[in-house]
C-alpha cells in the first residue's frame, strides 16, 4: 500500500477504534495490506502521538494483540461515567484460575489435588465467564477433560500472552519430574 | 482457645491448615502435629454442619492429620534398610507448599486484574463486517443448541422410565401360563410382546425353569415350533 505515512497512521487508529477488542498485529497487517514490521512501526508512532499531553487514549499490548484503551489516569473520571466491565472473582475462583493458568492444560482432578476441595462449581463459573475453556482430553484413565485459559483471560488480566504470567518460570522449574508428561507449552526441553 | 477463626471464610481444609500454621508462626517444614491437630479439630467443630461436601473434605484432612500424629507417636520401624525413613509429614508439607504458592499467585493475579481494569475499552464494532472470532464453547452449549433444534422439529426429548423385570416374577408368570395350557405352550408366543429387556428376562426365566427341572421343552422337527410343557403334568 502506498499511502501517505500520516494516512496509514490514521487508518490504523480507525481500525483499532473499530476493533475495540484486542486485535492481532498479523490481522492488522492483512487488513491494511502491509507487512507486520510496518504495522509495528505505525503502532510505535501512534503510541508516541498518544503519549503527547492532551490525549486521553493509548494503545496497550494485550491478549496476543493490541487494543485501543483509555489512559489509566482517567480511571477515576471514567468511573463517574459508569463502572468498568469488571469481573468479580471469589478467592476460590481466583485460586482455581491461577492453577489453570500456570498448569494448563489441566484436569479437574489435578486442580482438586492442589486445592484440596471439589472444584466443579468454580470450574463451571470460570467456563461461563469465558475465562477458561475446554482444551481436549488427557490421555489418561477416563480421558478427563483438560482446561486452559482463554484470550479473554489475558485481556482481563492485562497479559500479553501466557508466557508473561508473573512467576511462571518458578512454577516450571519446580515441576516434579513425574509431571513432565504434561506437555505444557510444548517448548520445555530440560 | 487463643485462636479464633471463622471457618466459613476458608476456601478449604488446606486453607484452614495454612492459616493455623501462619497465625501461630509455625515452621511449615517442622509442623508440631499435636498442636496443629488440636487446633484443626477445634476449628472443625465450628464448621457449619449443613455443607456435607465441604465438611467431608475438612474431615478427610483432619483424619490425615491424626494419622500423621499417630505415626509420629509410634516408635520408628527398626531393622531393614530404613536409612531413608520418611517423615510422615513430608507429603502434607509438599501439598501445603504447593497450595500456598497458588494462593500467592492468585493474589498476584488479582493485582494484575485491578491494574488492567484501569484501562477502559469498548466492545468490537465490526461484527457486521463478517469475520467473528470463534469463541471456545463448552459442550453444554452444543447440547443446548441440539435440544433447541430437536424442540423445533417437535421431537421432544423425553425421559424414559426405566423398566425392570424380575426373573422370579417371569418364572411365576410362565408357570401360571403353563398351568392353564397343559397341552404345552408355544415358545414363540412367550415373546410376542414386551420390550427387549422383558424378552431377555423371559428367556432367562425359561432357562432357569429348565435348570430347575420345572419344565420340559420339545421340538418335533428342525426349525419347527418349540413347545414348553410343565414337568409335573407329565409326571402326574
Amino acid at each position: 500500500m502506498d499511502r501517505e505515512p500520516k494516512e496509514a497512521l490514521a487508518a490504523l487508529e480507525a481500525l483499532l477504534f473499530a476493533a475495540g477488542e484486542p486485535i492481532g498485529v498479523g490481522r492488522l497487517a492483512q487488513i491494511m495490506e502491509i507487512e507486520r514490521p510496518a504495522v509495528w512501526q505505525l503502532l510505535e508512532e501512534l503510541k508516541e502521538v498518544y503519549a503527547q499531553p492532551g490525549r486521553g487514549l493509548t494503545v496497550r499490548e494485550v491478549a496476543e494483540g493490541v487494543q485501543l484503551v483509555s489512559k489509566p489516569e482517567f480511571f477515576p473520571l471514567l468511573s463517574r461515567l459508569g463502572k468498568n466491565r469488571e469481573v468479580r472473582l471469589s478467592n476460590a475462583a481466583l485460586e482455581t484460575l491461577a492453577i489453570v493458568a500456570y498448569k494448563q492444560p489441566v484436569t479437574r482432578s489435578e486442580i482438586e489435588g492442589i486445592r484440596g476441595v471439589s472444584v466443579d462449581g468454580v470450574v463451571n463459573t470460570l467456563l461461563d465467564l469465558g475465562l477458561i475453556c475446554e482444551a481436549g482430553r488427557k490421555q489418561a484413565l477416563g480421558k478427563p477433560l483438560l482446561y486452559a485459559t482463554t484470550a479473554k483471560f489475558l485481556e482481563i488480566f492485562g497479559l500479553k500472552d501466557i508466557a508473561s504470567l508473573p512467576g511462571l518460570d518458578s512454577i516450571r522449574d519446580s515441576r516434579q519430574p513425574e509431571a513432565e508428561a504434561v506437555t505444557l507449552f510444548g517448548e520445555q526441553e530440560d | 482457645m487463643a485462636l479464633s477463626v471463622k471457618v466459613e471464610a476458608f476456601e478449604g481444609p488446606l486453607d484452614l491448615l495454612l492459616e493455623l500454621i501462619e497465625k501461630n508462626k509455625l515452621d511449615i517444614y517442622d509442623i508440631p502435629m499435636a498442636q496443629v491437630c488440636r487446633q484443626y479439630m477445634e476449628a472443625l467443630e465450628r464448621l457449619p454442619v449443613f455443607d456435607m461436601e465441604l465438611g467431608s473434605e475438612f474431615l478427610l484432612l483432619g483424619s490425615t492429620l491424626l494419622y500423621i500424629k499417630s505415626r509420629l507417636l509410634l516408635p520408628k520401624q527398626t531393622g531393614g534398610d530404613e536409612e531413608d525413613e520418611e517423615d510422615p509429614r513430608e507429603k502434607l508439607v509438599a501439598m501445603l507448599l504447593e497450595y500456598r504458592r497458588f494462593k500467592e499467585l492468585a493474589a498476584q493475579l488479582l493485582d494484575r486484574q485491578r491494574a488492567a481494569s484501569l484501562y477502559y475499552s469498548r466492545p468490537a464494532l465490526y461484527s457486521a463486517l463478517g469475520e467473528k472470532t470463534l469463541e471456545p464453547l463448552p459442550l453444554v452449549a452444543l447440547l443446548q443448541a441440539l435440544a433447541a433444534v430437536l424442540d423445533e422439529s417437535g421431537e421432544a426429548l423425553g425421559y424414559i422410565e426405566p423398566q425392570s423385570y424380575s426373573m422370579e416374577e417371569k418364572m411365576e408368570e410362565i408357570l401360571h401360563l403353563l398351568r392353564q395350557a397343559r397341552q404345552g405352550l408355544d415358545f414363540a408366543r412367550l415373546f410376542d410382546s414386551g420390550s427387549r429387556a422383558e424378552k431377555v428376562v423371559s428367556f432367562l426365566g425359561i432357562l432357569e425353569l429348565l435348570r430347575l427341572g420345572a419344565v420340559r421343552i420339545s421340538q418335533s422337527r428342525a426349525f419347527g415350533p418349540i413347545y414348553i410343557f410343565p414337568k409335573e403334568a407329565e409326571n402326574g
